[in-house]
Protein backbone atom coordinates (compact mmCIF):
# COMPACT_ATOMS: atom_id res chain seq x y z
CA UNK A 1 0.00 0.00 0.00
CA UNK A 2 1.43 3.69 -0.72
CA UNK A 3 2.71 5.16 2.40
CA UNK A 4 0.57 7.53 4.29
CA UNK A 5 2.87 10.10 4.22
CA UNK A 6 3.21 10.41 0.41
CA UNK A 7 1.20 12.97 -0.52
CA UNK A 8 1.00 15.84 -3.91
CA UNK A 9 -0.86 17.67 -1.73
CA UNK A 10 1.89 18.85 0.17
CA UNK A 11 3.50 19.01 -3.09
CA UNK A 12 5.81 22.83 -2.75
CA UNK A 13 4.24 25.33 -5.79
CA UNK A 14 6.01 24.81 -8.93
CA UNK A 15 7.76 28.31 -9.10
CA UNK A 16 9.43 27.14 -5.98
CA UNK A 17 11.22 24.17 -7.28
CA UNK A 18 11.81 26.11 -11.08
CA UNK A 19 13.07 28.90 -9.32
CA UNK A 20 16.47 27.17 -8.00
CA UNK A 21 16.21 25.08 -11.15
CA UNK A 22 16.91 27.80 -13.65
CA UNK A 23 19.33 30.00 -11.39
CA UNK A 24 21.36 26.76 -11.69
CA UNK A 25 21.32 26.88 -16.04
CA UNK A 26 22.04 31.11 -15.13
CA UNK A 27 24.90 30.16 -13.11
CA UNK A 28 26.50 27.40 -15.75
CA UNK A 29 26.06 29.70 -18.59
CA UNK A 30 28.12 32.41 -15.88
CA UNK A 31 30.66 29.85 -15.84
CA UNK A 32 31.70 30.48 -19.30
CA UNK A 33 32.31 34.55 -18.23
CA UNK A 34 34.38 33.19 -14.87
CA UNK A 35 36.73 31.27 -17.47
CA UNK A 36 36.83 33.61 -20.36
CA UNK A 37 37.55 36.27 -18.21
CA UNK A 38 40.31 34.00 -16.46
CA UNK A 39 43.88 33.72 -17.13
CA UNK A 40 44.49 30.71 -15.18
CA UNK A 41 47.63 28.75 -17.15
CA UNK A 42 48.83 26.39 -14.54
CA UNK A 43 46.95 23.15 -13.65
CA UNK A 44 46.37 23.55 -9.75
CA UNK A 45 43.82 23.17 -7.78
CA UNK A 46 44.44 25.62 -5.17
CA UNK A 47 44.81 28.53 -7.91
CA UNK A 48 41.86 31.08 -7.01
CA UNK A 49 40.83 30.57 -10.58
CA UNK A 50 40.17 27.00 -9.93
CA UNK A 51 38.67 27.52 -6.78
CA UNK A 52 36.06 30.21 -8.08
CA UNK A 53 35.26 27.86 -10.67
CA UNK A 54 34.61 24.80 -8.29
CA UNK A 55 32.53 26.70 -5.87
CA UNK A 56 30.64 27.93 -8.52
CA UNK A 57 29.82 24.84 -9.98
CA UNK A 58 29.18 23.54 -6.63
CA UNK A 59 27.25 25.96 -5.20
CA UNK A 60 26.04 27.89 -8.06
CA UNK A 61 24.82 24.66 -10.32
CA UNK A 62 24.77 21.64 -8.41
CA UNK A 63 23.83 23.43 -4.94
CA UNK A 64 20.84 25.34 -6.64
CA UNK A 65 19.49 22.19 -8.10
CA UNK A 66 19.56 20.07 -4.99
CA UNK A 67 18.64 22.48 -2.92
CA UNK A 68 15.16 22.64 -5.73
CA UNK A 69 15.02 19.29 -5.59
CA UNK A 70 15.43 18.24 -2.15
CA UNK A 71 12.70 21.02 -0.98
CA UNK A 72 10.56 19.07 -3.60
CA UNK A 73 11.08 15.63 -2.25
CA UNK A 74 11.36 16.84 1.10
CA UNK A 75 7.54 17.54 0.59
CA UNK A 76 6.35 15.05 -1.96
CA UNK A 77 8.32 11.91 -0.07
CA UNK A 78 8.91 12.26 3.13
CA UNK A 79 5.80 14.68 3.35
CA UNK A 80 6.98 18.05 5.07
CA UNK A 81 4.85 20.76 4.18
CA UNK A 82 5.87 23.76 3.13
CA UNK A 83 3.38 26.25 4.77
CA UNK A 84 5.46 29.34 3.73
CA UNK A 85 6.95 29.08 0.79
CA UNK A 86 7.74 32.52 0.11
CA UNK A 87 10.03 32.93 3.16
CA UNK A 88 10.95 29.66 2.28
CA UNK A 89 12.22 31.55 -1.08
CA UNK A 90 13.48 34.31 0.81
CA UNK A 91 15.43 32.37 3.73
CA UNK A 92 16.97 29.96 1.58
CA UNK A 93 17.19 31.15 -2.34
CA UNK A 94 18.26 35.03 -2.20
CA UNK A 95 21.27 34.23 0.69
CA UNK A 96 22.44 31.09 -1.23
CA UNK A 97 22.78 33.32 -4.59
CA UNK A 98 24.12 36.05 -3.26
CA UNK A 99 26.02 34.18 -1.06
CA UNK A 100 27.82 32.30 -4.23
CA UNK A 101 28.39 35.09 -5.76
CA UNK A 102 30.12 36.89 -2.90
CA UNK A 103 32.32 33.57 -2.61
CA UNK A 104 32.91 33.11 -6.31
CA UNK A 105 33.73 36.75 -6.89
CA UNK A 106 36.30 36.53 -3.59
CA UNK A 107 37.81 33.75 -4.58
CA UNK A 108 38.41 35.03 -8.87
CA UNK A 109 39.62 38.37 -7.24
CA UNK A 110 42.51 36.80 -5.61
CA UNK A 111 41.05 35.71 -2.31
CA UNK A 112 39.36 39.11 -1.17
CA UNK A 113 38.67 38.23 2.52
CA UNK A 114 35.66 40.81 2.77
CA UNK A 115 33.75 38.75 -0.31
CA UNK A 116 34.66 35.69 1.32
CA UNK A 117 33.57 36.41 4.78
CA UNK A 118 30.21 38.40 3.05
CA UNK A 119 29.55 34.48 0.96
CA UNK A 120 30.32 32.45 3.92
CA UNK A 121 28.33 34.50 6.38
CA UNK A 122 25.15 34.56 3.94
CA UNK A 123 25.78 30.71 2.68
CA UNK A 124 25.82 29.34 6.34
CA UNK A 125 22.64 31.32 6.62
CA UNK A 126 20.85 29.72 3.88
CA UNK A 127 22.05 26.42 5.22
CA UNK A 128 20.57 27.06 8.67
CA UNK A 129 16.80 27.81 7.12
CA UNK A 130 16.93 24.76 5.07
CA UNK A 131 18.75 22.63 7.65
CA UNK A 132 15.67 23.86 10.35
CA UNK A 133 13.06 23.30 7.93
CA UNK A 134 14.22 19.79 6.90
CA UNK A 135 15.67 18.04 10.08
CA UNK A 136 12.76 19.66 11.76
CA UNK A 137 10.31 18.23 9.41
CA UNK A 138 11.82 14.80 8.80
CA UNK A 139 11.44 14.44 12.54
CA UNK A 140 8.23 15.20 12.89
CA UNK A 141 7.49 13.15 9.59
CA UNK A 142 6.05 9.30 10.02
CA UNK A 143 8.42 8.83 6.52
CA UNK A 144 11.50 6.28 7.66
CA UNK A 145 12.22 5.05 4.20
CA UNK A 146 15.40 4.70 2.52
CA UNK A 147 15.20 8.15 1.42
CA UNK A 148 14.03 9.86 4.06
CA UNK A 149 16.70 8.88 6.02
CA UNK A 150 18.97 9.73 2.99
CA UNK A 151 17.99 12.87 3.23
CA UNK A 152 18.56 13.10 7.12
CA UNK A 153 22.05 12.25 6.41
CA UNK A 154 22.38 14.35 3.71
CA UNK A 155 21.28 17.48 5.26
CA UNK A 156 23.69 16.49 8.19
CA UNK A 157 26.18 16.85 6.03
CA UNK A 158 25.82 19.92 4.64
CA UNK A 159 25.79 21.22 7.71
CA UNK A 160 29.22 20.32 8.42
CA UNK A 161 30.44 20.85 4.92
CA UNK A 162 29.22 24.63 5.51
CA UNK A 163 30.47 24.81 9.24
CA UNK A 164 34.01 23.51 8.01
CA UNK A 165 33.78 26.35 5.07
CA UNK A 166 33.03 28.90 7.33
CA UNK A 167 35.85 27.66 9.76
CA UNK A 168 38.45 28.10 7.13
CA UNK A 169 37.15 31.39 5.67
CA UNK A 170 37.41 32.89 9.57
CA UNK A 171 40.64 31.10 9.96
CA UNK A 172 41.99 33.25 6.07
CA UNK A 173 40.53 36.32 7.56
CA UNK A 174 42.46 35.89 11.28
CA UNK A 175 39.15 36.14 13.29
CA UNK A 176 40.20 32.01 14.93
CA UNK A 177 43.70 30.22 14.67
CA UNK A 178 42.62 26.59 13.37
CA UNK A 179 44.92 24.04 11.52
CA UNK A 180 44.13 25.27 8.11
CA UNK A 181 45.40 21.86 5.52
CA UNK A 182 43.14 19.33 8.17
CA UNK A 183 40.04 21.94 7.79
CA UNK A 184 40.47 21.80 3.54
CA UNK A 185 40.40 18.31 3.55
CA UNK A 186 37.77 17.81 5.49
CA UNK A 187 35.30 20.44 4.26
CA UNK A 188 36.11 18.82 0.46
CA UNK A 189 35.26 15.00 1.35
CA UNK A 190 32.35 16.41 3.43
CA UNK A 191 31.39 18.68 0.94
CA UNK A 192 31.56 15.56 -2.08
CA UNK A 193 30.98 12.78 -0.27
CA UNK A 194 28.83 14.06 2.81
CA UNK A 195 26.24 16.00 1.53
CA UNK A 196 26.13 15.73 -2.69
CA UNK A 197 26.79 11.71 -2.77
CA UNK A 198 24.82 10.88 0.48
CA UNK A 199 21.58 12.43 -1.03
CA UNK A 200 22.33 11.24 -4.65
CA UNK A 201 22.12 7.71 -2.39
CA UNK A 202 19.48 8.44 -1.22
CA UNK A 203 17.65 9.97 -4.16
CA UNK A 204 18.60 7.37 -6.04
CA UNK A 205 16.77 4.34 -4.26
CA UNK A 206 13.54 5.74 -5.08
CA UNK A 207 14.06 7.67 -8.60
CA UNK A 208 16.36 4.71 -10.12
CA UNK A 209 13.41 1.78 -9.91
CA UNK A 210 10.93 4.11 -10.53
CA UNK A 211 11.79 6.09 -13.96
CA UNK A 212 14.48 3.33 -15.14
CA UNK A 213 12.23 0.84 -14.45
CA UNK A 214 15.13 -1.17 -12.46
CA UNK A 215 14.48 -3.53 -9.73
CA UNK A 216 15.11 -2.06 -6.32
CA UNK A 217 18.44 -1.14 -4.66
CA UNK A 218 19.59 -4.69 -2.82
CA UNK A 219 20.39 -4.47 0.98
CA UNK A 220 24.45 -3.19 0.52
CA UNK A 221 23.06 0.12 -0.45
CA UNK A 222 21.81 0.15 3.39
CA UNK A 223 25.72 -0.67 4.00
CA UNK A 224 27.12 1.58 1.98
CA UNK A 225 24.90 4.97 2.75
CA UNK A 226 25.67 3.60 6.85
CA UNK A 227 29.00 3.46 6.60
CA UNK A 228 29.50 6.51 4.85
CA UNK A 229 28.80 9.14 7.82
CA UNK A 230 31.28 7.38 10.20
CA UNK A 231 33.85 6.68 7.49
CA UNK A 232 33.69 10.69 6.86
CA UNK A 233 34.49 11.46 10.49
CA UNK A 234 37.12 9.26 10.77
CA UNK A 235 38.76 10.80 7.59
CA UNK A 236 38.57 13.74 9.29
CA UNK A 237 40.40 13.60 11.85
CA UNK A 238 42.89 11.31 10.08
CA UNK A 239 45.61 14.28 10.36
CA UNK A 240 47.04 13.01 13.83
CA UNK A 241 46.76 9.51 12.61
CA UNK A 242 49.65 7.53 10.96
CA UNK A 243 49.32 7.82 6.89
CA UNK A 244 48.71 4.54 6.45
CA UNK A 245 45.70 4.51 8.43
CA UNK A 246 44.54 8.16 6.10
CA UNK A 247 45.50 6.14 3.21
CA UNK A 248 43.02 3.03 4.77
CA UNK A 249 40.60 5.75 5.41
CA UNK A 250 40.18 7.59 1.97
CA UNK A 251 40.68 3.67 0.16
CA UNK A 252 37.16 3.21 2.35
CA UNK A 253 35.81 6.09 1.52
CA UNK A 254 36.63 6.07 -2.40
CA UNK A 255 35.62 1.97 -2.24
CA UNK A 256 31.90 2.52 -1.06
CA UNK A 257 31.46 5.65 -3.38
CA UNK A 258 32.55 2.89 -6.03
CA UNK A 259 30.34 0.25 -4.42
CA UNK A 260 27.25 2.32 -4.63
CA UNK A 261 28.28 2.84 -8.32
CA UNK A 262 29.16 -0.57 -9.02
CA UNK A 263 25.84 -1.79 -7.85
CA UNK A 264 23.56 1.57 -9.76
CA UNK A 265 25.63 -0.43 -13.02
CA UNK A 266 24.56 -3.45 -12.06
CA UNK A 267 20.91 -2.36 -11.69
CA UNK A 268 20.27 -0.19 -15.12
CA UNK A 269 21.70 -3.22 -16.86
CA UNK A 270 17.91 -4.88 -15.95
CA UNK A 271 16.28 -1.65 -17.27
CA UNK A 272 13.40 -2.49 -18.93
CA UNK A 273 14.38 1.40 -20.57
CA UNK A 274 17.62 0.06 -22.64
CA UNK A 275 16.74 2.79 -24.96
CA UNK A 276 16.09 5.57 -22.53
CA UNK A 277 18.93 8.69 -22.61
CA UNK A 278 18.30 8.90 -18.75
CA UNK A 279 19.79 5.42 -18.14
CA UNK A 280 22.82 6.45 -20.46
CA UNK A 281 23.71 9.41 -18.32
CA UNK A 282 23.07 7.54 -15.30
CA UNK A 283 25.62 5.13 -16.35
CA UNK A 284 28.03 7.50 -17.61
CA UNK A 285 27.52 9.35 -14.16
CA UNK A 286 28.65 6.16 -12.60
CA UNK A 287 31.41 5.59 -14.88
CA UNK A 288 32.81 8.92 -13.90
CA UNK A 289 32.37 8.37 -10.20
CA UNK A 290 34.63 5.72 -10.87
CA UNK A 291 37.12 7.40 -12.87
CA UNK A 292 37.11 10.50 -10.49
CA UNK A 293 38.00 8.05 -6.91
CA UNK A 294 40.69 6.28 -8.97
CA UNK A 295 42.53 9.87 -9.98
CA UNK A 296 41.90 10.79 -6.10
CA UNK A 297 43.61 8.24 -4.57
CA UNK A 298 46.02 8.70 -7.59
CA UNK A 299 46.80 11.69 -6.60
CA UNK A 300 47.30 11.04 -3.15
CA UNK A 301 50.71 8.64 -4.84
CA UNK A 302 51.54 11.26 -6.93
CA UNK A 303 51.18 14.70 -5.54
CA UNK A 304 52.79 16.38 -7.98
CA UNK A 305 50.65 15.26 -11.10
CA UNK A 306 48.31 18.70 -10.04
CA UNK A 307 46.05 17.86 -13.13
CA UNK A 308 45.17 14.55 -11.50
CA UNK A 309 43.07 16.51 -8.29
CA UNK A 310 42.00 19.07 -10.56
CA UNK A 311 40.10 15.94 -13.03
CA UNK A 312 39.03 14.23 -9.75
CA UNK A 313 36.67 17.66 -8.87
CA UNK A 314 35.58 17.82 -12.31
CA UNK A 315 34.58 14.65 -12.54
CA UNK A 316 32.73 14.30 -9.26
CA UNK A 317 31.35 17.55 -9.67
CA UNK A 318 30.85 17.48 -13.65
CA UNK A 319 30.42 14.42 -14.92
CA UNK A 320 28.58 12.73 -11.65
CA UNK A 321 26.66 15.67 -10.30
CA UNK A 322 25.97 17.62 -13.04
CA UNK A 323 25.12 14.38 -15.02
CA UNK A 324 22.35 12.78 -12.37
CA UNK A 325 20.96 15.68 -12.51
CA UNK A 326 20.44 16.60 -15.92
CA UNK A 327 19.07 13.10 -16.64
CA UNK A 328 17.02 13.24 -13.96
CA UNK A 329 15.84 17.11 -14.21
CA UNK A 330 14.74 16.13 -18.06
CA UNK A 331 12.26 13.32 -16.17
CA UNK A 332 11.27 15.74 -13.06
CA UNK A 333 10.56 19.09 -14.64
CA UNK A 334 7.96 17.64 -17.58
CA UNK A 335 6.62 15.72 -15.13
CA UNK A 336 5.96 18.76 -12.40
CA UNK A 337 4.46 21.05 -15.24
CA UNK A 338 2.23 18.34 -16.36
CA UNK A 339 1.14 17.34 -12.60
CA UNK A 340 0.59 21.02 -11.59
CA UNK A 341 -1.81 21.49 -15.32
CA UNK A 342 -3.18 18.40 -14.52
CA UNK A 343 -4.96 19.40 -11.13
CA UNK A 344 -6.28 22.48 -12.76
CA UNK A 345 -8.79 19.43 -14.31
CA UNK A 346 -8.41 20.06 -18.28
CA UNK A 347 -10.47 18.84 -20.50
CA UNK A 348 -9.88 15.66 -22.31
CA UNK A 349 -7.28 16.00 -24.96
CA UNK A 350 -5.54 19.39 -23.96
CA UNK A 351 -2.85 18.25 -21.66
CA UNK A 352 -0.17 16.09 -23.43
CA UNK A 353 2.14 13.33 -21.82
CA UNK A 354 4.99 14.72 -20.43
CA UNK A 355 6.48 14.03 -23.50
CA UNK A 356 4.85 16.23 -24.94
CA UNK A 357 6.95 19.19 -22.83
CA UNK A 358 10.06 17.63 -23.44
CA UNK A 359 10.89 14.73 -26.32
CA UNK A 360 13.39 11.77 -25.31
CA UNK A 361 15.75 13.28 -28.26
CA UNK A 362 15.78 16.72 -26.93
CA UNK A 363 16.99 14.63 -23.64
CA UNK A 364 19.31 12.83 -25.58
CA UNK A 365 21.27 15.93 -27.19
CA UNK A 366 21.65 17.24 -23.81
CA UNK A 367 23.49 14.46 -22.86
CA UNK A 368 25.80 14.82 -25.61
CA UNK A 369 25.74 18.62 -25.16
CA UNK A 370 27.16 17.49 -21.46
CA UNK A 371 29.65 14.73 -22.52
CA UNK A 372 31.27 17.38 -24.57
CA UNK A 373 31.34 19.54 -22.54
CA UNK A 374 33.07 17.27 -19.53
CA UNK A 375 35.37 16.42 -22.42
CA UNK A 376 35.97 20.39 -22.69
CA UNK A 377 36.85 20.21 -19.43
CA UNK A 378 39.01 17.12 -18.59
CA UNK A 379 41.19 18.49 -21.61
CA UNK A 380 41.33 21.65 -19.07
CA UNK A 381 42.32 19.67 -16.72
CA UNK A 382 45.33 18.62 -18.55
CA UNK A 383 46.35 21.95 -20.16
CA UNK A 384 44.37 24.97 -18.73
CA UNK A 385 46.81 27.37 -20.56
CA UNK A 386 45.37 25.90 -23.88
CA UNK A 387 42.22 24.85 -23.44
CA UNK A 388 40.59 27.32 -21.32
CA UNK A 389 38.31 29.19 -24.32
CA UNK A 390 37.11 25.69 -25.29
CA UNK A 391 36.00 25.22 -22.48
CA UNK A 392 34.91 28.26 -21.62
CA UNK A 393 32.78 28.12 -25.10
CA UNK A 394 31.43 24.47 -23.75
CA UNK A 395 30.10 25.78 -20.78
CA UNK A 396 28.56 28.97 -22.60
CA UNK A 397 27.04 26.18 -24.94
CA UNK A 398 25.87 24.08 -21.92
CA UNK A 399 24.51 26.85 -20.27
CA UNK A 400 22.70 28.04 -23.44
CA UNK A 401 21.36 24.63 -24.44
CA UNK A 402 19.54 24.10 -20.38
CA UNK A 403 18.32 27.62 -21.09
CA UNK A 404 16.58 26.48 -24.48
CA UNK A 405 14.97 23.43 -22.82
CA UNK A 406 13.99 24.90 -19.70
CA UNK A 407 12.09 28.02 -21.77
CA UNK A 408 10.32 25.30 -24.45
CA UNK A 409 9.05 23.25 -21.41
CA UNK A 410 7.86 26.99 -19.58
CA UNK A 411 6.50 27.81 -23.23
CA UNK A 412 4.78 24.68 -23.62
CA UNK A 413 3.06 25.24 -19.62
CA UNK A 414 1.70 28.77 -20.29
CA UNK A 415 0.57 27.93 -23.65
CA UNK A 416 -1.68 25.03 -22.45
CA UNK A 417 -2.37 26.86 -19.00
CA UNK A 418 -3.61 29.64 -21.42
CA UNK A 419 -5.96 27.28 -23.30
CA UNK A 420 -7.40 25.62 -20.70
CA UNK A 421 -7.99 29.85 -19.60
CA UNK A 422 -9.74 30.20 -22.57
CA UNK A 423 -11.99 26.76 -22.23
CA UNK A 424 -12.88 28.13 -18.63
CA UNK A 425 -14.11 31.32 -19.57
CA UNK A 426 -16.11 29.95 -23.20
CA UNK A 427 -18.92 28.62 -21.12
CA UNK A 428 -18.86 31.66 -18.43
CA UNK A 429 -19.22 34.21 -21.33
CA UNK A 430 -21.93 32.92 -22.58
CA UNK A 431 -23.58 32.32 -19.68
CA UNK A 432 -23.19 35.97 -19.21
CA UNK A 433 -24.08 36.73 -22.72
CA UNK A 434 -27.56 34.67 -22.05
CA UNK A 435 -27.92 36.78 -18.90
CA UNK A 436 -27.34 40.36 -20.75
CA UNK A 437 -29.88 38.76 -23.26
CA UNK B 1 -11.81 -8.24 -17.16
CA UNK B 2 -8.23 -8.76 -18.97
CA UNK B 3 -5.82 -5.98 -17.75
CA UNK B 4 -4.35 -3.67 -19.89
CA UNK B 5 -0.54 -3.67 -19.89
CA UNK B 6 1.05 -0.64 -19.80
CA UNK B 7 4.99 -1.76 -19.37
CA UNK B 8 6.67 -0.37 -22.44
CA UNK B 9 5.39 3.11 -22.13
CA UNK B 10 8.20 4.85 -20.46
CA UNK B 11 7.53 6.46 -17.01
CA UNK B 12 5.51 8.56 -15.71
CA UNK B 13 3.09 7.66 -18.86
CA UNK B 14 1.64 4.76 -17.62
CA UNK B 15 0.34 7.47 -14.97
CA UNK B 16 -1.09 9.49 -17.12
CA UNK B 17 -2.56 6.95 -18.72
CA UNK B 18 -4.52 5.69 -15.75
CA UNK B 19 -5.31 8.99 -14.57
CA UNK B 20 -6.84 10.05 -17.76
CA UNK B 21 -9.01 6.93 -17.79
CA UNK B 22 -10.39 7.06 -14.20
CA UNK B 23 -11.32 10.08 -14.14
CA UNK B 24 -13.95 9.30 -16.67
CA UNK B 25 -14.48 5.61 -14.75
CA UNK B 26 -18.51 5.44 -14.70
CA UNK B 27 -20.11 4.22 -10.91
CA UNK B 28 -19.49 0.64 -10.44
CA UNK B 29 -16.80 -0.07 -12.81
CA UNK B 30 -13.25 -1.21 -12.51
CA UNK B 31 -9.88 -0.57 -14.62
CA UNK B 32 -6.61 -3.21 -14.34
CA UNK B 33 -3.41 -2.31 -16.00
CA UNK B 34 -0.07 -4.06 -15.28
CA UNK B 35 3.10 -1.91 -14.64
CA UNK B 36 6.39 -2.89 -13.78
CA UNK B 37 6.72 -2.03 -10.14
CA UNK B 38 4.41 -1.21 -7.59
CA UNK B 39 2.92 2.42 -8.47
CA UNK B 40 3.29 4.43 -4.49
CA UNK B 41 3.00 7.53 -6.67
CA UNK B 42 0.03 6.76 -8.00
CA UNK B 43 -1.94 6.10 -5.01
CA UNK B 44 -2.50 9.37 -3.61
CA UNK B 45 -3.75 10.78 -6.93
CA UNK B 46 -5.92 7.49 -7.33
CA UNK B 47 -7.39 9.03 -3.45
CA UNK B 48 -7.96 12.19 -3.90
CA UNK B 49 -10.33 11.19 -6.76
CA UNK B 50 -12.44 8.85 -4.11
CA UNK B 51 -11.33 5.84 -6.22
CA UNK B 52 -10.15 2.38 -4.53
CA UNK B 53 -7.28 0.51 -6.25
CA UNK B 54 -5.93 -2.93 -5.16
CA UNK B 55 -2.44 -4.57 -6.43
CA UNK B 56 -1.48 -8.17 -6.82
CA UNK B 57 1.81 -9.49 -8.52
CA UNK B 58 1.18 -10.67 -12.32
CA UNK B 59 3.46 -13.83 -11.87
CA UNK B 60 5.79 -12.32 -14.70
CA UNK B 61 7.37 -9.68 -13.00
CA UNK B 62 5.09 -7.05 -12.80
CA UNK B 63 2.24 -5.84 -10.66
CA UNK B 64 -1.53 -5.24 -11.44
CA UNK B 65 -3.59 -2.29 -10.45
CA UNK B 66 -7.16 -2.85 -9.90
CA UNK B 67 -8.78 0.86 -9.83
CA UNK B 68 -12.93 1.08 -9.31
CA UNK B 69 -14.94 4.07 -8.45
CA UNK B 70 -17.57 2.93 -5.73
Amino acid sequence: MSPSWLSYEHAPPIWLPCGFFLAAMLWLAALAGLLAAGDMNVAARFHPQALAATHLLALGVLGNIMLGALLQLLAVLAGVPIARPRALMLGIFVPWQIGAGALVGGFFHGMDAVALQTGAGLLTLAAIVLLAHGLNGLWRSPARDASSRGMARALAGLGVAVGLGLCMVATLAGHVALPFTPLLSAHVIWAGIGWLLLLLIAISQTVVPMFLITPSYPRPIAWIAGALLPLLWLDSLQDGLPPFVGAALDGALWLAASGYAGLTLHLLGQSRRADDPARRQWGLAMLYLIVAALCAMASRYAPERQSLPLLAGLLWLGGLGLGVMLAMLGKIVPFLAWLHLKARKPPRGMLPSTHGFLPENAQARLGLTHAIWLACGAAWCLSPESLRLPFAAASAALGAHCLWLGGKIAHRYAQIGRQMDEHAAGPRQALNARRRR
Amino acid sequence: MSAIDLRHLPPPQPMEVILDAAESLPRGQSLAYVLPHHPAPLFPMLSAQQLEYRCELSGDGGVIVHITRP
